[in-house]
């Protein structure tokens, strides 16, 4: 029985890692460390009450609060658009409004992959749906037509990232549940910083273009006004996708859950439209959507039970004050926090990080005066980052996938994005106001 | 004889998928009705944030056991990954008891939970008044859905090592 509450953490917090390295799936080991840590606190329990009693209640009603949700209920809907797009042709609608304006810009198609994740983004919640969708389709295009390999997969890596950023977002629904924050402000503040992340991306390439033009192949590729105005029809599913989904929530007219089911129908209708509205792809799309949504959302539920015991037993308030005792000005905390993140975030995936974290982390935040709002778009450029990072990465597995190359080949092409996405939070931490410009006009 | 009762597993845990697939549906129609309604009709159904929301309660209770067959919870296998032969089921079968461990204790409050619910006669405060054990319920069925899907892991598990051993 420990009754230390900094010793217990220790003790906790080891033993999740423990069994997370043995390879017990991740919602139940948050459930049996949240077990383990009722077990070894010195309850005071009236000798009617047991201790596992009081453990099963707490975990049966932190499991049915969290998924007692509305705003959560929009988070299955998201991964189910995603699906359903994953398998219509607007990726290649995409592409093809695209090359026409991209052919005039030094770096030419290589510009691709950041402005078709940054569109696409704009209608996906995740970073894995982002990429894949958006790379099936250009990695093949731009190796043809015979584009530097590097910058193709760099970009789609890191730009692909874009798609928890760029709202509609799932890290921000989570995040917006969790720290009570609004969810459509969350999905607005993260256009902005969105936006500049990618022009650094755009940046890059054209500097990396300029000094060595043999990464672009030497065609000739020529269109005249009408026809880039003619091309531009084929982006005009994306842009009736983003107006119907981001346009209601921007208004204030729709919720955010409300939003995604209008997205689903838009989806259905674009995929009908398209003819790429089978029994098969329907029926793949909804068990896929199943799939990441009971996933995602057992998670939840362990992370909602492991923080009521961590609440319960004193640990979150303990670790709260030790961290304020120890005097960090704001800068040095937000550092440390980053890069606790960051190791995080080499061996776990960014939801778990996010639910798992965010009830100790929050309140010490907060309480050194940053913005709630501010720290979810700081948080959501950490899962990013965690996405791209070996050797547990979701994106890299992504375009492993799709691309065929070695893991080893797409580090090496996804560092210098690496670097200008971690450059990203320095901006965000120098200009805070790139966050709360747009939610401030809503 | 393990087969069979592996094929019967199967055929059950199906069920769960179909459900869970159609409470994703019901709930974009739900919501679907409730944007059109208001927005071209100047009315509401009412019951439409409560309701999806118990969808979704469903959805993802009954779906548990699906994404547990498919391999669809994440768990991290930089480490076990390297395991081979007997060391890696060995593995296997300690963390799926675990697993099976925690479903039956969370079973069984869940339906202890769902019973105080429904005995106090608790309903939601909204104009359905919806006795709130019904969406309750919806838990402990998934999670016995889950441990049968565990027991069907480790007997394969199982099976896979005699056959291998043999």
């Amino acid at each position: 029985m420990i009754s230390d509450p900094l010793i217990l953490s220790i003790v906790l917090f080891s033993f999740m890692f423990l069994l997370l390295f043995a390879g017990l799936w991740i919602g139940f080991s948050l459930f049996a460390a949240g077990i383990f840590g009722m077990l070894v606190y010195d309850l005071n329990l009236p000798p009617v009450l047991s201790v596992w009693d009081k453990i099963g209640s707490l975990m049966a009603n932190s499991m049915y609060n969290s998924l007692n949700s509305w705003s959560l209920t929009a988070l299955p809907l998201f991964i189910f658009m995603g699906e359903i797009l994953f398998r219509t042709k607007i990726s290649t609608k995409l592409l093809n409004g695209l090359v026409p304006w991209l052919s005039s810009v030094p770096g030419k198609l290589l510009h691709i992959n950041v402005v078709a994740c940054s569109l696409f983004a704009a209608v996906s919640g995740s970073s894995a749906a982002t990429t894949a969708t958006v790379g099936k389709i250009t990695l093949e295009e731009l190796k043809k037509r015979g584009y530097d390999r590097n910058l193709a997969l760099g970009s789609l890596a890191g730009a692909g990232t874009l798609g928890f950023l760029i709202p509609p977002s799932l890290i921000m629904i989570i995040y917006g549940i969790l720290s009570d924050t609004s969810i459509g402000k969350l999905f607005i503040g993260g256009v902005i910083p969105g936006i500049i992340l990618g022009g650094m991306y755009s940046l890059f390439i054209i500097v990396r273009v300029l000094f060595n033009k043999d990464l672009v192949p030497q065609l000739k590729e020529k269109y005249t006004f009408m026809q880039k105005i003619k091309a531009s029809y084929e982006l005009i599913p994306v842009l009736f996708l983003i107006i119907i989904v981001l346009g209601g929530i921007y208004m204030g007219v729709t919720t955010p859950t409300e939003a995604a089911a209008i997205g689903v129908i838009g989806s259905f209708i674009l995929a009908a439209l398209f003819k790429n509205l089978s029994w098969e792809n329907f029926k793949s799309s909804l068990t896929n959507a199943v799939k990441t949504s009971c996933m995602i959302c057992f998670i939840i539920a362990g992370a909602g039970f492991l923080s009521q015991v961590v609440a319960f037993i004193g640990i979150a308030r303990a670790l709260s004050e030790y961290i304020v005792s120890l005097g960090l000005n704001a800068w040095m905390l937000i550092l440390i926090v980053g890069l606790m993140y960051f190791l995080l975030g080499m061996i776990l995936d960014g939801i778990s990080i996010v639910v798992m974290t965010l009830p100790i982390v929050l309140p010490i935040v907060l309480e050194a005066g940053y913005h709630p709002l501010w720290f979810g778009i700081f948080l959501v450029i950490m899962v990013e980052l965690s996405q791209i990072t070996p050797p547990v990465g979701f994106s890299l597995f992504v375009i492993e996938g799709i691309s065929e190359e070695n893991i080893t080949t797409i580090l090496k092409a996804t560092f210098p994005f690496f670097i200008i996405m971690a450059s990203m939070v320095l901006i965000l931490l120098l200009f805070p106001d790139i966050v709360f410009f747009l939610p401030s006009k809503m | 004889m393990i087969g069979k009762l592996i094929h019967i597993i199967r055929k059950v845990s199906g069920i769960g998928t179909c459900l869970s697939s159609l409470f994703m549906i019901f709930i974009t129609i739900l919501i679907g009705l409730e944007v059109l309604l208001r927005s071209v009709f100047d009315t509401t159904t009412h019951i439409s944030t409560e309701y999806s929301t118990y969808f979704f309660i469903a959805l993802v209770s009954l779906g548990l056991a699906y994404t547990m067959r498919e391999d669809g919870h994440i768990r991290i296998t930089l480490l076990t990954g390297r395991l081979k032969g007997k060391a890696k089921k060995i593995q296997e079968i300690s963390t799926t008891v675990l697993a099976l461990i925690i479903s039956v204790f969370l079973f069984y409050h869940t339906v202890l939970m769902a019973y105080e619910t429904y005995s106090l006669g608790m309903k939601a405060d909204t104009v359905s008044e919806t006795p709130l054990y019904i969406p309750q319920l919806a838990i402990p069925v998934g999670i016995l859905l889950l441990i049968i899907q565990l027991i069907d892991r480790i007997l394969e598990i199982i099976y896979d090592f005699g056959s291998t051993d043999t």
